[in-house]
């Protein structure tokens, strides 16, 4: 009798919980259905010409319509999602600061998610998740170019903006999607390519020809691109890589990969680190070189400025660098375009396509520049009222994709005088 | 004895082939290579030493990087305060700490230990990260790096070994251990309290943990507190030195000398194919078929005698 009714009770439960989820997944797509609803009703009332479809054009000529002869018009709060953590090292923190600064003080709301990048289903996990959450804008870091696409349709069908950060897409097919997509805002990326091959060709300057690398998994779109500008210096300058290490997640993994080099080359001249996840990777390396006693034959390059890169160049270890002024800056500015939008004042009618240039580090006295400069998670790109005046097309009827283009490359050439 | 003297110097047959096989192939590897191959396969033999344990009371787990790197991020703070006192009382109680709460948790939800342990990986890594804070790693002092070195790094494991030892052939919780991982009904049936034995089993890999946080963090001076799983990489390579020593096992029963073996091939094989200069996706090719070969060799080889018995017949 106590077991029929124990039984009885838990297939109740059991249904009731269906009924619960079920209903909760109705009014969600209920929500995207009338937030789709909404945006359409908006663009609808705006244009004259009676567009029905929701598109960044129909949303620019209604905030021109809107926006003519003042300066600063009611935008619509907002909820943003970025595919990167905002914690683990400090340029992690100092994208996040920059970013949470800019969306609080222009009405919105931004979420981080860290590990995003790592693969395809992660990617698509996070963009459905996020348009569960009720965002009206995600930004990615996709790990290539066919998760596009899915990431697309998703963000089509909900109604939810997307951009790509640290990516360019290389696929034809992928790009001519994108741009007739009515919800990918744009890109912002480096030039990758150029950044291998410059740090390869510092190197060289060094007398260095035979160099190993540790590098993200093939496949991933950055290090592919770093490596393939490194593969093309060693090319031109009859420089070599004799060995690879990929995905190491871990200060041991590094060591451990950096010992097996030097123990395997002994003509080995330099350890060119093209790309990791992982953090304290550098000084594992370094303490590497210096178990084996080849501090002044064997010399560590990077791409991206470590947390550690002043006491590096201090020790010797480390001889060039190359980087985006501040790792933050790409996804920064490329949400800044995404909040306009969300906002309802896009920057552009197109899909933007943002470039930043990489400079170099090889000195220690730039290095402490940088540090000093950047060093600290708390440091603004802009200040508070900068932002919200310059960088809210609502505030700012003269933000364009062209200028923000030149804010970039101001950006990076100004950043150590600033 | 002589026996398993014998069978013990057939074994070795396994890595010294390997070592002479690369020696002849690769250039760059030979003699000099001998004490990086001991010292990289130090961390995975004392990770696998733990793993063992646990499988041998047919459980699963996953966690044993999380918890290592939880222990070693616990020894780093504590090392910056108290030294080398702090740094082995900080590897000792953090990987225990985490070794309890997940014996707690499987004695109480009685939930498959591989599913804890992926709850508990999460967990732990999340509370490392938050621990060292936004730099996203701790590091030690220089003074501190010895440790890790070639050749303590080996003393340690050894004394590692000898422990597993002792606890699986020589205690009784070690026999009631195995006997629970072949036969847990069985054991039931005769007395014994299968769930005390592997609550007591998750316990002991905490001792491991300890043992293998410490020569984490001092054999490159930094532990990272990687998320998202991250750390999960870190069993993968133990797992297969377990796999491989408990298939070896008929040749002769002492797991400690058998991961070592195990710990020591695919070491030389990673180490081989660097000097090869192969990609990493071509040593992982090779790695995996060398595992199917040693794995199946044994299947092969009863064949192979099956057949020629059919031959001899016919």
């Amino acid at each position: 009798m106590k077991s029929k009714f124990l039984v009885g009770l838990l297939t109740a439960t059991m249904v009731i919980g269906c009924m619960t989820g079920c209903g909760s997944s109705t009014e969600s797509s209920t929500a995207k259905t009338s937030t789709v609803a909404e945006k359409d009703t908006t663009a609808t009332t705006a244009v004259e010409a009676g567009n029905e479809s929701t598109s960044m054009e129909a949303a620019a000529d209604a905030t021109s319509a809107e926006s003519t002869g003042s300066n600063s018009v009611e935008t619509k709060p907002y909820k943003l999602a970025v595919g990167l953590p905002d914690s683990g090292a400090t340029m992690f923190s100092l994208m996040s600061n920059n970013i949470k600064t800019f969306v609080n003080a222009t009405g919105g709301e931004v979420v981080f998610q860290g590990g995003v990048g790592a693969s395809a289903d992660a990617t698509i996990q996070f963009v459905e998740d996020q348009i569960a959450a009720g965002a009206n804008g995600i930004i990615i870091s996709p790990p290539s170019d066919s998760v596009i696409p899915t990431v697309d349709s998703l963000c089509s069908d909900a109604g939810v903006y997307w951009g790509i950060t640290f990516r360019t897409v290389k696929d034809d097919a992928v790009k001519e999607l994108l741009n007739s997509s009515k919800y990918y805002i744009g890109n912002c990326s480096e030039d990758e390519y150029s950044a291998g091959y410059k740090v390869m060709s510092n190197l060289h300057d060094k007398g260095v020809t035979k160099v190993a690398i540790i590098s993200q998994a093939k496949g991933n779109t950055t290090t592919d691109l770093r490596e393939a500008g490194a593969n093309k210096a060693c090319q031109d300058f009859g420089m070599e890589i004799v060995a690879e290490a990929r995905s190491l997640t871990q200060a041991s993994d590094a060591t451990s990969a950096a010992e097996s080099f030097l123990t395997a080359y002994s003509d080995l001249d330099a350890i060119f680190v093209v790309g990791t996840t992982g953090t304290g990777m550098h000084e594992a390396i370094a303490k590497a070189i210096e178990d084996a006693g080849r501090q002044n034959d064997v010399k560590l390059a990077t791409i991206d400025f470590p947390d550690s890169m002043v006491s590096l160049f201090e020790s010797g270890d480390l001889v060039t660098c190359a980087g985006l002024a501040s790792w933050g800056y790409d996804p920064f500015m490329i949400t800044v375009t995404l909040a306009n939008q969300c906002m309802g004042c896009p920057i552009s009618n197109t899909p933007v396509s943002y470039s930043c240039n990489m400079f170099d580090i090889n000195d220690l006295d730039t290095a402490k520049a940088w540090v000093s400069r950047f060093g600290n998670d708390q440091t603004l790109y802009y200040d508070k009222d900068t932002m919200v005046k310059t960088y809210c097309k609502a505030n700012n009827s003269g933000l364009t994709a062209d200028s923000m283009q030149k804010a970039i490359t101001d950006f990076t050439e100004n950043s150590l005088s600033k | 004895m002589k026996n398993s003297i014998i069978k013990i110097m057939e074994l070795l047959i396994l890595p010294v082939g390997l070592f002479i096989f690369f020696s002849l192939i690769a250039g760059g590897f030979g003699l000099h290579s001998l004490p990086i191959i001991l010292s990289q396969s130090m961390l995975p033999v004392v990770i696998g030493l733990g793993l063992c344990v646990l499988m041998n009371a047919g459980l699963m787990d996953f966690s044993m990087g999380a918890r290592s790197v939880f222990g070693a991020t616990i020894g780093g703070v504590f090392s910056q305060g108290y030294g080398v006192v702090g740094l082995l009382l900080g590897c000792f109680l953090g990987a225990m700490f985490a070794a309890v709460i997940m014996a707690v948790i499987y004695r109480l939800f009685r939930i498959p230990a591989m599913v804890i342990s992926i709850g508990i990986l999460l967990v732990y890594e999340v509370l490392a990260a938050k621990l060292v804070g936004s730099s996203g790693y701790i590091r030690i002092d220089k003074s501190l790096f010895v440790i890790g070195s070639y050749p303590y790094n080996v003393i340690i494991t050894l004394a590692a070994g000898v422990l597993f030892y002792v606890l699986s052939y020589r205690m009784r919780i070690g026999c009631y251990i195995t006997a629970v991982g072949n036969d847990e009904k069985m054991c039931k049936n005769v007395g014994i309290n299968a769930d005390k034995v592997k609550f007591v089993a998750i316990i002991l890999t905490g001792v491991f943990c300890s043992f293998s946080s410490l020569l984490m963090l001092c054999y490159s001076g930094s532990v990272t507190a990687s998320t998202d799983m991250g750390t999960m990489n870190l069993v993968f390579k133990p797992i297969m030195c377990v796999i491989l020593a408990r298939h070896l096992r008929k040749y002769v029963d002492c797991m400690p000398f058998l991961i070592l073996i195990g710990g020591l091939c695919i070491t030389i094989i990673f180490n081989g194919f660097i000097a090869l200069g192969f990609g990493e996706a071509l040593q992982d090719i090779i790695l995996g078929l060398f595992m199917i070969g040693v794995l199946g060799s044994t299947a092969l080889s009863e064949q192979l005698q099956r057949w020629k018995r059919h031959k001899q017949i016919a």
